[in-house]
Order: C-alpha cells, then structure tokens, then sequence
C-alpha cells in the first residue's frame, strides 16, 4: 500500500491547498440535503398514528444526536494520532471538532427536551440515555476547556487526547443505555442489523437529514481546520502570500 | 415512487400542529440558529485573521520605506 498519502498530512499547508475546492462542494450538497430533508419532515411525512406533529422533531434530534457521537469519535481518533504519530494536523482536528460536537449534543438534548413535554409530560428525567449524553457535554466542554488552559499547544493537545480517549467509556454506555436500564427513552429507531421501526414515507426524510448534516458537520470540520491551519502558520510565507492575494 | 402530500390543510394548520407547533417549530429554529452559527464562526475568524496580518504587512512595508530612505 502507498502511505504516501499518510505523510503528507504531516504537511498543513498540503492539506489546506488541497482541500480548497472541497469547501464550496461540500456546502452545496449539505445545505440542498438539509433543506429538502427539513421541508419534507415538517410538511410531508405523515403524521405519527401516537405521537402526532411532535414526532417531527425526530428529524432534527436523530441527526443531531448521531452526528455528536462521530463527533467524539472524531475528536478521539483524531487526539490518539496526535497523540501517537505526533501529527500536528491531527491535533488541530481534535481541536476543531469539539466546539461543533458540544453544539451537537447541546442541540440533541435541548430538542429531547422540547419533544419530551409533550410526549412524556416533562422536560427532563434523570434517566440512563440522557444523563449520558449530558455527561458528553462535559467531556466535550472539558477537551474545550483544557485546550485553552496550556501556555504550551503541545500540553495542551496531549491533556485533551488523553481526556477524550478515557472518555471513549462514555460512547457504548449511551448506545446501550436504552437496553440496559429502565428508561423513557424510546429504543432505537433505526437498526443496522434489522428492519427498522420507522414507515418508509416517514424515513427517507429522517435519512435525508442524517446524510446531509453527516457531510454539513465534515464541511464544518474543515472550515474550522482550514482556520486552525491558518492561524498557526500566520508567521508563513504562504499565508501571508494568501492574506496579500485576498487584498486584490 | 410514493405520491408527496402536504399534511396539513393551512398555513395556520401547518403553524400549529394540531398544539404541537410551538414544540417542533421550537426545535427546528434552535437548530437552525446553532448550525448556521456553526458555519459563521471559522468564517469570521479567518476574516479577523486576515485583517490582522494584513495590518501587519503594511506595517512592514512602512517600516522598510522608512529604512530606505535613511539610507539615503
């Protein structure tokens, strides 16, 4: 295999050079999925034979929730390549998907509120899945707060590398969380190894949205690394090359 | 292909819900407010960024006109 390809990630500005006509792309087909996969949910889905209209709320908190899970996956992988290979553009990933992942899961359990009112008659229970998710928040608020506790970007990255990774604990304790305890949680609506519990006319829609904000949250993820690169390498050349070619 | 129908028979039905509007049109603001924040964010950074360097250059630039002509 060629690991070419692998050593030139060591290389930001490769990278960020590379990567410049993703960004336009990945904003069209994010943004054109979403807003299909959003009018199609509000207006077109039928509604729920128990629910009623509030089961519309599953197009936004499903997506939200699955996308602040890969976020940690992301954010965790991310830190162990910093943390092994030394990899200065691993880092800045890590760094980049926390704040959009604590937005995630802030968003998943603010929606599960809202859509927990009229289903459960409350708010919020300290149940098993959402006690879990709000302890993501944590971690992820953590790798946030440390990476801008350090003098040194190095301590810094190498203290929310081990912070994610040990977090990792939390990942299969929310997937399970639904079948492990008692919970108002409903389980899983949609199974990988089985048919899932949703109509069709009720799920294209719901996968329309999970697609669309899987590539919105991989554009969001290089925005913000494009901008880290950026930053670091201010001193450059080449960004300041950049900055002198933007000004004509 | 299955047929597409609007649910609803109003734009004030389709507004309430059936009760449930202020609850569903609540989340799907709130995420519409937290991603497009999301996406603004490294945009406005980088402008700010490139301001500054920007700044920064012609500082340099005076600088080294000032240089040259002493010189002189």
């Amino acid at each position: 295999m060629n690991w070419q390809w692998f050593h030139r990630l060591g290389s930001p500005r490769w990278f960020y050079e590379k990567t410049s006509a993703w960004v336009p792309w990945l904003a069209f087909i994010s943004i054109t999925t979403l807003v299909v996969g959003a009018v199609w949910g509000l207006g077109f889905a039928p509604a729920d034979f128990k629910q009623g209209n509030s089961y519309r709320i599953i197009y936004v908190h499903v997506p939200v929730s699955f996308l602040a899970l890969a976020g940690y996956y992301v954010m965790a992988i991310s830190g162990a390549v910093g943390l092994i290979w030394k990899m200065k553009l691993a880092d800045m990933v890590m760094k980049s998907a926390a704040p959009i992942g604590a937005t995630l899961t802030f968003l998943a359990l603010i929606t599960g509120a809202i859509w927990g009112k009229p289903t459960w008659g409350t708010w919020w229970v300290w149940d098993a899945r959402i006690t879990s998710m709000l302890v993501l928040l944590f971690l992820y608020l953590g790798v946030m707060a440390l990476q801008g506790a350090y003098q040194h970007q190095d301590t810094a990255n190498k203290a929310s590398a081990i912070l994610s990774l040990v977090g990792m604990v939390n990942i299969p304790i929310i997937y399970k969380s639904v079948d492990w305890w008692f919970t108002l949680h409903q389980p899983a609506t949609l199974k990988l190894t089985s048919e899932s519990t949703i109509h069709a006319s009720m799920l294209y829609p719901l996968l329309l949205m999970i697609v669309g904000l899987y590539v919105f949250f991989a554009l969001l993820l290089l925005m913000r690394t494009r901008t880290e690169i950026l930053e670091r390498e201010k001193k450059t050349k080449w960004v300041n090359a950049l900055v002198q070619a933007d000004n004509r | 292909m299955m047929d597409l129908q609007f649910q609803f028979e109003s734009l004030a039905g389709f507004w309430q819900m059936a009760g449930h509007g202020p609850y569903v049109w609540a989340c799907y603001a709130l995420t519409f407010v937290c991603l497009t924040m999301l996406l603004l964010a490294p945009l406005r950074r980088r402008r700010v960024l490139f301001e500054q360097l920007n700044r920064l250059q012609r500082i340099a630039e005076h600088e080294q006109q000032l240089k040259s002509q002493t010189k002189i």
